[in-house]
């Protein structure tokens, strides 16, 4: 009888361990996907409520009106053909063709499933047509529309723009796209693609970030080494090592190495710190990891599970190989260099409002995720300055201010012929009022990261223009 | 001793459920126009409620307050949730929670008042045996198990009371004898009903035979070993079944990711979590969801249903009401001093607790799928009335454990007074 007792308690001890852990997993899992649940495809309640329920209207930052329903309860968009079309990936269609779109990430707010209980029982009893609430979106339309500008026509790829201390995104530009409010063009592909939060590319040198923060970590001596640079380096018999332009840099101190982003010391760098300390790093970075950021859907970006020679090595350490880079990650990994190591989560929502614009639920900052130390962010950073005032990436300088990032150039393997590669640019601000970080990518848009470097600038200017808080 | 025979007050209790029942039906009567039946059980439960309460009270001075608030909270808030989804059901529900209520009577007397219960043991397994090899023969299947019987006016659905009979058998002989081989006839007709029910296909109903069994013994005996051997046993038993059974590879599949095939396989799963996700934190409201959109929203769903119109907030609550259900029926067990009585808590515990386990877990896709129903709550008079019967073997043995108390107690009484008297 005892020793039943004994076998009851432990028993019931099981048992409770056993719902312990399935509410807190039900707890996480409403918490971490629910809004990605409500705004699937496959939720008849939307498609119900549209016809029910008067969408509510979204607005940028400043309270621009962007999107209203009308009287007809058609969504109408009273803003130029430029905003439009400049808006176009990030609010998105209506009926949910571009999942990634404020229409369909926040249509609990627009179609007033996040109202309070008592708002929507108040109004089923006095028989008015339900309203949702009104979003307003951390985007500034204006630098919307200076983005669209900055990219030629016919150019495909995007840019982002964000703060890194608060996580708000301020411009999430992709080209090409749809016009809100036209049909969509159902022969071109790739229209409703949000390329920087949905893309992923070869990153090419914007990786170097990644190798520079694993070497920081793991050798000690890093900082004083000097390389040799040839423009070739012969990793294994099949498969050799080369610089973008071939021509080798010379004697070259680390430092130097980053600068001018040179291929043969950081695939060294990449053998010598062998592919389990790199895969670490890239890890903690975000590589592989699924973003479960509340109000963006970010696609992760992918390192590859087992890099079969050095050959593969060496390349990967400078951003080919197998890698695939998603823009907007790449943005989030400069912020958060210049954040001192920490990741900010970011976010497209500011507040949803009432028909007055009076704020009725404004959402907070959130910390992602450490991903370097502090002290190897500080490294990190002053070296990324070094890359705009000395190296490669001098076209996203901003006269007057403390820009740091890091250039691109990806070669595209395509079986279709010889391809232009993609031009990227990552980089920030480094100062206290005007905290942000961007990241650029054109696709085709020729090597050197010039051109994504440009626009970047231009953009970062603008930006600190009309969001920096300084005089 | 006198301090263990002073109960806590359960009145408070028992008023706090007839305000949520008059108030959850009232609100339903009223939602679109008027409909009379909600009406009718916004009067007529908290008065069933309050003459269970009454009654049972006078029949059985030691019953469990508590217990009987915890099940009649559940079934109230099952029949709530069945007049907002399915009202063309509703009156069903209610004739089996009134059979319920009498099972639950019925059994409760059963187990205080048979002294012998050893003859009812043969009757009991073939009854249990036949009716389960009975729907092999002439049962119909849903959703890919055949495990119910129609029978015009009623269907029955065997499995559910075989859990029952199950516990019964188990716990009668495992508390006379601790050794394999006195415990051998109990062990052999469950093993019998396993198959049965394997081969009825209906997998839940055969992981909650099983690991009841399992607990059975494991409290019994205490013997890890054995209980471990069943457990693998049992895992080795299902990559089996995970191998011969399409339905089951489908199950699987659709757990570990039912986006691959919206509209088809994973179709049930992803509208259950669309509408937990829809439901958020503080639900909908009830009555300003779509829980309709759900499908079996009246029985595997159900608990879906329910997040979406009363929220993550309300389905974790109706999770800490079982849990202290669960609870409950424990200390029940712990405070009885007979080893019988121990184990029939035991049994019906981890019969619910498993029960309840599967469904919720698979609903929120914790675990994959298995479709059984969430006791007390679901639709199904089967379930209904098994779930019921349950409650009333805990009121027994509740009952049973506290005359025993004041026997005691009386006893010590007695030779107090005797002992001051000389
Ligand atoms: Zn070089």
């Amino acid at each position: 009888m005892k020793g039943m007792k004994r076998n009851i308690r432990l028993l019931l001890l099981t048992v409770t361990a056993a719902f312990l852990v399935l509410c807190i997993y039900f707890v996480y899992a409403v918490s971490a996907y629910g809004t990605r649940w409500f705004a699937t495809p496959y939720n008849t309640r939307l498609a119900q409520a549209k016809g029910q329920v008067q969408a509510g209207s979204i607005y940028d930052r400043n309270a621009h009106l962007l999107v209203e329903t009308d009287a007809q309860g058609r969504r109408v968009y009273p803003v130029s053909d430029k905003a439009r079309a400049a808006m176009a990936q990030l609010i998105g269609d209506t009926s949910g063709a571009v999942p990634t779109g404020a229409e369909s990430m926040f249509a609990s707010y627009l179609l007033g499933f996040q109202s309070s209980l008592k708002e929507r029982f108040l109004q089923l009893f006095s028989g008015t047509a339900r309203k949702g609430d009104g979003i307003q979106l951390t985007v500034d339309i204006e630098l919307q529309k200076y983005a669209y500008d900055l990219f030629p026509d016919g150019g495909r790829g995007g840019a982002v723009l964000y703060n890194y201390k608060t996580g708000e995104v301020y411009c999430l530009y992709s080209t090409p796209g749809i016009t809100l409010g036209e049909p969509i063009d159902e022969t071109e592909d790739g229209l409703l693609l949000n390329r920087i939060t949905q893309g992923r590319y070869a990153p090419g040198s914007v990786f170097k970030m990644v190798t520079l923060a694993c070497a920081l970590e793991n050798l000690p001596d890093v900082m004083d080494r000097h390389f040799v640079c040839e423009g070739h380096l012969q990793v294994t018999e099949d498969m050799a090592l080369t610089d973008t332009d071939g021509e080798g840099h010379g004697e070259l101190s680390f430092r130097e190495a980053f600068s001018k982003s040179c291929n043969i010391a950081f695939g060294q760098l990449a053998l010598e710190l062998g592919q389990e300390r790199l895969r670490r790093t890239a890890r903690r970075m975000g590589f592989d990891g699924n973003f479960l950021f509340s109000d963006m859907i970010v696609y992760e970006s992918l390192f590859p599970d087992r890099i079969e020679d050095d050959g593969e090595l060496a390349w990967t350490g400078v951003g080919q190989g197998r890698l695939m880079a998603n823009p907007m990650h790449m943005a989030l990994i400069a912020g958060a260099i210049a954040n001192g190591g920490q990741m900010t989560e970011p976010r497209l929502l500011l507040s949803s409002v009432d028909q007055d614009l009076r704020v009725t639920n404004r959402l907070s900052t959130r910390v992602h995720s450490r991903i370097v130390s502090a002290s190897v962010a500080a490294t990190m950073r002053e070296m990324m300055v070094d890359v705009v005032e000395n190296g490669t990436g001098s076209a996203a300088a901003v006269e007057g201010h403390r820009i740091g990032g890091k250039t691109g150039t990806a070669q595209v393997n395509s079986s279709g012929g010889a391809y232009e590669p993609h031009s990227w640019y990552a980089g920030f601000c480094d100062e206290e009022d005007a905290p942000f970080a961007v990241c650029v990518l054109v696709e085709n848009g020729g090597s050197g990261g010039g051109r994504a470097a440009r626009i970047a600038g231009r953009l970062m200017e603008r930006a600190i223009e009309r969001l920096g808080t300084g005089e | 001793m006198a301090r263990r025979l002073k109960r806590p007050s359960s009145d408070f209790l028992l008023l706090f459920l007839c305000v949520f029942e008059a108030s959850i039906f009232g609100l339903l009567a009223f939602r679109q126009g008027l409909s009379y039946f909600p009406l009718f059980l916004a009067a007529l439960m908290p008065c069933l409620l309050v003459f269970q309460a009454l009654g049972l009270r006078r029949l059985f001075p030691h019953m469990d307050m508590q217990l009987l608030v915890i099940g009649n909270f559940l079934c109230a808030l099952g029949l709530a949730l069945l007049c907002r989804l399915r009202p063309d059901k509703a009156p069903r529900q209610f004739l089996f929670y009134l059979v319920g209520i009498a099972g639950m009577l019925g059994i409760a007397l059963f187990v205080t008042k048979v002294r012998n219960k050893r003859p009812f043991v043969l009757p009991v397994m073939l009854l249990a045996v036949g009716s389960l090899g009975l729907t092999l023969l002439i049962g119909e299947s849903t959703f890919g198990a055949k495990n119910w019987i129609d029978f015009g006016l009623f269907t029955l659905q065997p499995s559910e009371f075989v859990k029952l009979a199950l516990v019964f058998v188990m716990a009668l002989y495992l508390s006379e004898r601790r050794d394999l081989r006195g415990n051998l006839p109990a062990l052999l007709f469950a093993a019998c009903c396993l198959c049965l029910i394997v081969l009825e296909r209906d997998l839940g109903a055969v992981l909650i035979c099983f690991l009841t069994c399992v607990c059975l013994y494991y409290a019994a005996t205490g013997s890890l070993g054995l209980c471990g051997l069943a457990l693998c046993g049992a895992a080795l038993g299902a990559l089996l079944m995970y191998a011969l059974f399409d339905h089951v590879q489908l199950r699987v599949a659709m757990w570990r990711n039912p986006w691959v095939s919206p509209t088809e396989g994973g179709y049930q799963i992803i509208q259950a979590l669309v509408a937990i996700g829809s439901g958020g934190m503080f639900g909908l409201g009830l009555g300003l969801g779509s829980p309709t959109i759900i499908p079996v929203n009246d029985t595997d769903f159900i608990f879906a249903a329910l997040c979406e119109e009363m929220g993550l907030f309300c389905g974790l609550l109706v999770l800490a009401v079982y849990v202290l259900l669960f609870l409950r029926a424990g200390l029940l067990a712990l405070r009885s001093r007979s080893a019988f009585d121990s184990l029939l808590c035991v049994g019906v515990l981890s019969s619910l607790a498993v029960q309840t386990f599967l469904i919720v877990g698979g609903v929120i896709k914790m675990i994959p799928l298995t479709g059984v129903t969430l006791p007390f709550i679901s639709y199904g008079g089967s379930s209904m009335v098994s779930s019921m019967l349950m409650l009333g073997v805990l009121e027994g043995v509740a009952v049973n454990a506290g005359k025993r108390e004041e026997d005691a107690w009386l006893r010590a009484q007695g030779g107090e007074a005797e002992e001051e008297a000389e």
